[in-house]
C-alpha cells in the first residue's frame, strides 16, 4: 500500500515535539530521524545571514526620503503650487498693470517656519499682482471635460488639448 | 530581538532618527525577507522594499511593543503580497531570452557562497513545497517568531486553524525528510 509509509511518517511527529520545533526549541537527540532532520532544516531556515542585510543603506535612504518635511507635508494631502489657486482672482478681474508679476525671492513672504517648503504663503498671495496663467488672453476659459471614456485626468486633458503643456494651471479652478 | 530597547528605538525612529530605523530594519528584515521568499517567491526583494516604505510612512502612528510591531510588519507584508498577486494577474509578464545567458553564474560567485546559499535556499524551498497556508504559518511561527495568537491575527484565521495547519505542515515535512530518496525520485503518494 503506497500511502502507508506516509501515514507512518506523519504519525511519528509528536505534538509536543512539533510545538517545540515551532517555538524554536529544536528537538531532543533521542528523537527519530525525521524530526531531527526537520529541526535542522528549520534551524537553517531561521538563521540570519549577513548578505540579507546588504540593503540597509538603501532602506535608510528611503526612510529619510519618506520622513522628510516635504514628504510629510505632502502626505497630509497638500500639493505644491495649487494651495491658493481657488482663492485667487481671475485674470480678467485685475488691472492690466497688475498682470506683470514681480520677481520674488525664495522664502520671501509671510510663510513662517511652520510652513513646509513649497507652500504658498497665507493672506493675499500676490501683493504685486498675480502672475499670468494663460497666454491666450483674459477671456480664456477652460473647455468642458470630454464625455468620452478617456482615462486621462481631466486636468491633463484640457491642458494638452489646447497645447499649453503640463505647467499651466486653470485660472478659475475649473479643472 | 531588541526587547527592552525596543520602545526607545521605536520612539527615536518615529521622530525620524535614521540610526534607530536602521536598528529596526536590521532586526526585522531577515525574517521578513525569508517569509516573502517562501510566500511571494521571485519578487521578495521588491515587496520587502515596499513594505519598509509603508512602515516608514506610518511608523509615527504605530503604538505597541516589539511583538505587535512584528505582527504589524507581517500584516503589511501580507497585504503587499495580495496587491502584487492582483497586479501580476492583470499584467502577466512573459520572459524571453537566451537560456545560456540567463544561466551563466555571476563573476564573483564562489563555490563556498553558492553552497551556503544553497543550504538556506534549499531549506526555504522545502518549506515552500507545502501548501500555501501551512508554509505561511510555519514561517510566521518559526522564522518570524510570532506566537499562535499573532499568526492568527496576521493571517485572519482562528488560532485552532493556525495550530492545525502548522502541525500538519511539520508532519508532512518530517515525512518527506524521513524518506528523501522517494521524494527526490518524484514519487508522490
Amino acid at each position: 500500500m503506497p500511502y502507508l509509509p506516509r501515514i507512518g511518517g506523519r504519525q511519528s511527529l509528536d505534538p509536543a515535539v512539533a510545538e517545540g520545533l515551532l517555538a524554536g526549541r529544536g528537538c531532543c537527540p533521542e528523537a527519530p530521524a525525521g524530526p531531527q532532520a526537520l529541526a535542522h532544516v528549520l534551524d537553517v531556515a531561521s538563521s540570519p545571514r549577513e548578505e540579507e542585510l546588504a540593503g540597509e543603506a538603501a532602506a535608510v535612504a528611503a526612510f529619510l526620503l519618506v520622513t522628510s518635511p516635504v514628504a510629510r507635508w505632502r502626505a497630509d494631502g497638500n500639493e505644491p503650487g495649487c494651495a491658493a489657486a481657488g482663492a485667487q482672482p481671475r485674470v480678467s478681474d485685475q488691472e492690466p498693470g497688475d498682470q506683470v508679476p514681480k520677481a520674488r525671492a525664495i522664502g520671501e513672504g509671510k510663510g513662517g517656519p511652520e510652513d513646509p517648503p513649497g507652500r504658498a504663503p497665507e493672506g493675499p498671495p500676490w501683493p504685486q499682482g498675480r502672475p499670468l496663467t494663460s497666454r491666450r488672453g483674459a477671456d480664456f476659459r477652460c473647455p468642458p471635460p470630454l464625455k468620452s471614456a478617456s482615462r486621462l485626468p481631466q486636468a491633463r486633458h484640457w491642458r494638452y488639448s489646447v497645447g499649453l503643456g503640463p505647467v499651466m494651471s486653470c485660472p478659475d479652478g475649473q479643472a | 530581538v531588541l526587547e527592552r530597547e525596543f520602545r526607545d528605538v521605536l520612539r527615536a525612529a518615529a521622530r525620524g532618527d535614521e540610526a534607530a530605523f536602521a536598528r529596526l530594519w536590521r532586526d526585522a528584515h531577515p525574517p521578513l525577507l525569508r517569509y516573502l521568499r517562501v510566500v511571494a517567491g521571485e519578487g521578495a526583494e521588491d515587496v520587502a522594499a515596499e513594505v519598509w516604505l509603508e512602515v516608514a510612512r506610518r511608523l509615527a502612528r504605530f503604538r505597541g511593543g516589539e511583538q505587535e510591531f512584528r505582527g504589524w510588519l507581517f500584516t503589511v507584508a501580507r497585504r503587499r503580497i495580495a496587491d502584487q498577486r492582483r497586479h501580476s494577474r492583470r499584467h502577466p509578464v512573459w520572459l524571453t531570452g537566451d537560456d545560456a545567458e540567463l544561466e551563466r553564474p555571476a563573476a564573483d560567485d564562489t563555490a563556498t557562497e553558492a553552497l551556503d546559499n544553497l543550504t538556506t535556499e534549499a531549506a526555504l524551498a522545502l518549506i515552500a513545497t507545502l501548501p500555501q497556508q501551512q508554509a505561511e504559518v510555519i514561517v510566521l511561527r518559526v522564522i518570524a517568531g510570532l506566537d499562535v495568537r499573532q499568526v492568527a491575527q496576521v493571517t485572519g484565521k482562528r488560532p485552532g486553524a493556525v495550530r492545525a495547519a502548522a502541525h500538519r505542515g511539520l508532519r508532512t515535512l518530517a515525512a518527506r525528510l524521513s524518506a528523501p530518496a522517494d521524494h527526490e525520485r518524484g514519487v508522490t503518494r
